[in-house]
């Protein structure tokens, strides 16, 4: 019987020929990373009485660390900054060379970036946001720190084989309307369980036609719909991508023509508008111009769900020559040190600065409230994961959740605009 | 294991780990510790009791992959009830110790207050006001296992011997 990528990928990893969704497999990894919290685990093992803690792991290739959510310590929190002592501290311990600091950025794009994500391989950290890799055709699915250590120490973990449901998208999306856009539709009309304990398989010419940035968005804010892999075929500019980047050889999996789906999700792009999620979940989502009467005071940019040079690109089209309304502390954070450098190269983030944006350094903070922390009241419009209650500070402010063109285009308003109203 | 008595306490859907947590506040666990779900319920963090229980709607434990119901286990929460739970929050929990029951309908059988008994091996949960018996989807053997050898840590203690020491190596 055919098999989807998600089932390709696990089958391949647990060194079976053919499994279906329900089933148990064990599955090897291919590469993990791990950022602050991997001082957690170590901490979790001796408080229960694992002697030594970790004292090696399986495959030193294999095992990334940095630190990337309070990076540099800030604010003067000098718990997080001993944190990060011992992080370096338990890596000098297992003398592991993959080891990137504070000084890459976010774990997800770093791992793009530098090659770890490939196609057809299985990767896991404990982050939820792990389904990103599926953009490159890789499996990614985020763990808990506890697995973390199961990992550490046997390089497999077991899972419970998931059922695909498949989402094909035809139609030229409009200008303005962008990759965020079909997962706000998907999370909008469908709900935030539509995925839960899925494996995601996007298709369609609309998908082909999208940006690597543009897959990585959908991948990543995949997990927002439950989801457990979210997968996209391999393509030329997938393989492109990969080609001078990849630290070991790969093989993309393709889903076979008589694979079994739960279910298939219909999605005309053409027909869809720049929409926004409003506070506090996903599942309340309406076209931008619907949100015209609510004002702003901060709008952000970045993290690891947009934080990518697309995204920064979207930003700089719409406010060069323009100025963030004076009302608005506008906040755009490039989501690794290779990205900050390439929009830098192109000039977009001098343009950024003449409009008054506060360009940031790569780390997690624009989307977690660590960097422009909101107080009670404020209302931010942001193009990062996640707008729940509390997620940037005070859980008496208000989060919506929309694209890059959106937020910049809402940024010079001052209130929340349709993009296409700048274009 | 026996089954055991203890009060519910229910949240809505989509309760995530941010709200579980104390957004923002991982970093100091006593404050955490205060501020445990407050957002939804200023009451529970002062007023949950060892041996007592939650009982929520869809999606619980949504968002990030943080240990939050490693909190939930330290205020001596026994075990989560909820219509669904998200997916990262379901293992990372089971893994610390801490039972998560799926168990569609039950926030419409179980008010907050109400006295249950909750059976894990079985499943099963009874309002022992109505009498009513609940079944809850059947939990993974894995998870069953790992939480009866104490969650996932004690899991690899028990396996440790196949692991070499750097020494070793």
């Amino acid at each position: 019987m055919g098999m989807t990528m998600a089932e390709k990928i696990l089958a391949r990893h647990s060194g079976m020929n053919q499994i279906k969704a329900g089933e148990y497999v064990t599955a090897k990894v291919d590469q993990v990373c791990i950022y602050d919290s991997f001082i957690d685990i170590e901490k979790g093992m001796l408080e229960s009485g694992i002697e030594g803690g970790l004292t090696r792991v399986w495959d030193k290739s294999r095992v990334v660390i940095l630190i990337d959510h309070g990076a540099p310590a800030m604010d003067k929190n000098v718990k997080m900054a001993q944190k990060h002592v011992a992080i370096r501290n338990l890596v000098k311990k297992l003398d592991l060379p993959l080891f990137f600091d504070v000084k890459a950025g976010i774990c997800h794009q770093v791992m793009v970036d530098k090659g770890f994500i490939l196609p057809g391989s299985f990767v896991v950290v404990p982050d939820s946001h792990t389904t990103i890799y599926g953009a490159l055709n890789c499996g990614g699915t985020g763990i808990g720190e506890t697995e973390m250590a199961w990992v550490l120490h046997f390089g497999e973990l077991w899972f419970q084989v998931p059922e695909t449901i498949k989402v094909e998208v035809s139609g030229d999306l409009k200008e303005g309307v962008t990759a965020k856009d079909i997962f706000l539709h998907i999370s909008g009309t469908y709900g935030t369980e539509v995925a839960q304990y899925k494996s995601m398989e996007w298709v369609g010419p609309t998908i082909d036609s999208l940006s690597l940035d543009g897959r990585l968005c959908i991948a990543n804010q995949s997990v927002e719909l439950g989801a457990k892999f979210s997968l996209f075929k391999a393509d030329q500019k997938t393989l492109d991508f990969v080609k001078d980047r990849a630290v070991r050889s790969y093989e993309p999996v393709q889903p076979d023509p008589d694979a079994k789906y739960e279910k298939v999700y219909e999605v005309d792009a053409a027909a869809l508008e720049p929409l926004v999620a409003q506070p506090h979940s996903l599942e309340v989502v309406n076209p931008a111009a619907f949100y015209g009467d609510v004002k702003i005071n901060q709008a952000n940019i970045g993290g690891c769900a947009n934080g990518r040079l697309e995204d920064i690109a979207w930003a700089a089209r719409i406010l060069k020559g323009k100025t963030v309304h004076r009302d608005v502390r506008c906040i755009v954070g490039p989501a690794s040190w290779v990205v900050y450098k390439e929009a830098m190269q192109k000039g977009y983030l001098e343009t950024l600065i003449d409009a008054g944006v506060i360009v940031c350094h790569p780390h997690c903070g624009p989307c977690t409230g660590m960097m422009g922390a909101m107080a009670p009241g404020e209302v931010c419009i942001t193009a990062t994961s996640r707008n729940f209650k509390g997620r940037m500070g005070s859980p008496e402010a208000s989060i919506y959740l929309a694209s890059p063109a959106t937020v910049a285009a809402s940024a010079i308003a001052g209130h929340i605009i349709d993009p296409r109203e700048v274009l | 294991m026996a089954a055991t008595h203890g009060i519910a306490w229910t949240f809505g859907d989509h309760i995530n780990t941010e709200a579980i947590l104390g957004s923002g506040k991982e970093e100091n666990w006593g404050s955490a510790m205060d501020g445990v779900l407050a957002y939804y319920d200023p009451e529970f963090a002062r007023k949950v009791k060892t041996g007592d229980f939650i009982v929520a709607g869809r999606n619980f434990g949504t968002s990030s992959g943080r240990p939050a119901g490693e909190i939930l286990r330290q205020k001596g929460v026994k075990a989560v009830i909820c219509e669904s739970s998200s997916m990262i929050f379901y293992r990372n929990t089971w893994n610390i110790g801490l039972p998560v029951l799926q168990c569609p309908g039950i926030l419409g059988k179980v008010k907050k207050g109400d006295e249950i008994e909750v059976d894990i091996e079985a499943g099963t949960v009874k309002n022992m006001k109505t009498g009513e018996v609940m079944q809850a989807e059947e939990t993974p053997w894995i998870l069953l296992e790992i939480y009866r050898q104490g969650g996932m840590l004690g899991w690899i203690k028990g396996r440790r011997t196949e692991y070499k020491t750097l020494e070793q190596a």
